[in-house]
């Protein structure tokens, strides 16, 4: 048995918030952060509730620590609020996920895992939850999986369960249409890679092949254009994210991720640079597997030749969007050589790392990280 | 070496395989917790046990454990699958001297719901990168296991043969895990190891 999990509804469009006009509740409560909170957008999801009460929880930093999910969901507690909506990156919607859970049952956030059964801790879906993402990369909008920091061992840990998928996604481009470049070209990417490696993992389906296959090939027409400015390609990009979410959210992402989490969670950098740098090399690794077939089908089926092509074109358009091609872009050689260890350790811990076609031992795991550092083509 | 699961010839390689390993030693280093894994009797496993050798394996872990500790299986559907081949619990059981293809014969006679529940209990401590203990044990005999892993013969199967790995067939609802995820999931990189070197082992069918 297999199961396909997907929010029930999916809306999108340049005026997708309008959505919100038909949404009641008696108590909501709006998680975001303080940049998006001055944006106006909050204001806007706001006024459109109709709602006798409504708390907004704006303290999500980027990359979030589990303290922060509790600090929400603390809140939430207080307010017992019946709806829920997420206004933000994947970080937001990563702590409005936690938060409605832990509001309801007492459990350590990691203890979320896909083999728990929240029913016997009580939990009974109180609130609905709705996620605007106001970036196009995380895919958190559709997938029953979170990502927090566990600040006291600088680590990434990966709760998920599949009553932690949101129950509605709103797409509204407008909420895209004035993203930083930067923005654009991270969560670009990390949007690519849910793509790809939702394609190549062993729990990959027809299901997520069908929507990872489509979100690559929309992804490859339309980031460079999307971050050039042109505001079609960024309202495709926006869908992009959501459907490659759907895609690796229902197959799971691999090696690039734990590779990923664990760079990421030592050097606190954001989370789509963090994939990207690392993708092409993990597609190297890759070669010499069972999954060098299917990248092969994946690049034909985008229009290239073969594996190698798409490896390449990924190069070439990470350099066309700014995406450092390795890590010595990042940074020192000191600080590489002072926690190469510490990243080898939390990668093979990684639970995303089950997922891969090919999983690396300890040595070859340090190899990909050494390589990637100075840029050289994996050859192992 | 190719062996029979289960059997104490299987655990033994497990032993051996697992506690001679540098990369699990290394990423099991802080792993402190045993698995009671509770293998359930079912169509293929009725399938299976008719053939001499792969009896003969199942056997070998009920022979393992004490006769005074086999009482815990009084009242069970495991009592009633192993006196349907003319075994009691507390008989002293002699794996040579079993007429196994008389006993393999009674396997085919059996009907899954008449010993539907029969269990093989298999306990495996883990402890700082070492398997320190591998053995099959009787309902009860351990009564806090860090994690409870349960679920068919067949499943099981999937997974010592490398067909599938765990945590693949506790998504698919085939396994049922339970005890402490919260850890597990923090020290992912000793259950993958783990199951790695466990499908590794060639099993004789």
């Amino acid at each position: 048995m297999w199961t396909f999990v997907s929010p029930r509804v999916i809306v999108f469009g340049d005026d997708a918030l309008t959505f919100l006009e038909g949404e009641k509740a008696g108590k909501a409560l709006i998680v975001t952060d303080n940049t998006i909170a001055k944006l106006g957008f909050v204001d806007a999801v706001k006024s459109s509730i109709k709602a006798e009460r409504v708390e907004i929880f704006s303290e999500v930093e980027p990359e979030p620590s589990i303290d922060t999910a509790l600090k929400c969901a603390k809140v939430a507690r207080e307010l017992q609020p019946d709806l829920i909506v997420a206004v933000g990156g994947g970080s937001v919607m990563d702590v409005a996920k936690a938060a409605r859970v832990l509001m309801e049952v007492d459990i350590d956030p990691i203890a979320i895992t896909p083999f728990t059964d929240l029913s016997e801790y009580g939990y009974k879906k109180k609130a609905r939850l709705i996620a605007i993402p106001t970036t196009s990369g995380t895919g958190a909008d559709a997938t029953w999986a979170i990502v927090l920091t566990d600040k006291k061992e600088s680590r990434k840990l990966t709760p998920a369960n599949k009553e932690l998928i949101p129950d509605v996604t709103v797409l509204d481009y407008r909420l895209v249409a004035n993203l930083p470049k930067k923005l654009v070209s991270g969560t670009g990417f990390d949007a690519l890679t849910h793509a790809i490696e939702g394609y190549v993992s062993i729990w990959r389906n027809e299901f997520s092949d069908a929507l990872c296959e489509k979100a690559v090939e929309i992804i490859l027409e339309n980031l460079e254009k999307s971050y050039n400015g042109d505001a079609e390609a960024r309202a495709k990009m926006h869908i992009a994210a959501t459907m490659a979410g759907l895609g690796f959210g229902n197959s799971q992402v691999g090696l690039v991720h734990s590779l990923g989490h664990s760079f990421g969670g030592v050097f606190k950098l954001h989370h789509g640079l963090c994939v990207a740098v690392f993708l092409p090399y993990v597609m190297q690794f890759y070669l010499k597997s069972d999954a060098k077939m299917r990248m092969d089908s994946l690049a034909r089926k985008v229009g290239l030749t073969d594996a190698e092509a798409l490896i390449e074109k990924i190069m070439a358009l990470m350099k066309s969007v700014e995406i450092p091609t390795r890590l010595s872009e990042i940074i020192t050689k000191k600080d590489f050589d002072e926690n190469v260890e510490r990243l080898v350790t939390n990668t093979m811990n990684d639970p995303s790392l089950g997922m891969s076609p090919r999983i690396p031992d300890v040595e070859q795991t340090k190899m990909i990280y050494e390589y990637a550092f100075e840029g050289k083509r994996i050859d192992f | 070496m190719a062996v029979v699961f289960p059997s104490t010839d299987w655990l033994n390689e497990l032993l051996k395989v697992v506690n001679s390993d540098a990369t699990y030693r290394k990423v099991a280093a802080n792993w402190e917790g045993d698995f009671l894994c509770i293998v359930e009797m079912d169509q293929e496993a009725l399938k299976d046990f008719q053939k001499p050798k792969v009896l003969r394996g199942l056997l070998s872990l009920f022979a393992a454990i004490p006769k005074e500790k086999r009482v815990a299986f009084k009242g069970t559907p495991t009592e009633r699958f192993v006196q349907k081949l003319g075994i009691t619990l507390d008989q002293d059981i002699d794996l040579l001297k079993l007429n196994y293809e008389e006993m393999t014969r009674k396997v085919a006679e059996i009907k899954l719901d008449e010993i539907r529940g029969a269990s093989t209990y298999i306990w495996l401590d883990f402890w700082h990168g070492e398997l320190r203990n591998a053995k099959p044990v009787a309902p009860g005999e351990i009564p806090s296991p860090r994690f409870t892993l349960t679920g068919p013969y067949a499943a099981f199967k999937e997974i010592v043969t490398g067909k599938v790995d765990t945590t693949t067939q506790i998504v698919r609802g085939k396994l049922k895990l339970r005890g402490d995820l919260g850890y597990m999931m923090r020290n992912a990189a000793a259950v993958t190891r783990f199951g790695q070197l466990m499908s590794s082992i060639p099993i004789e069918t």
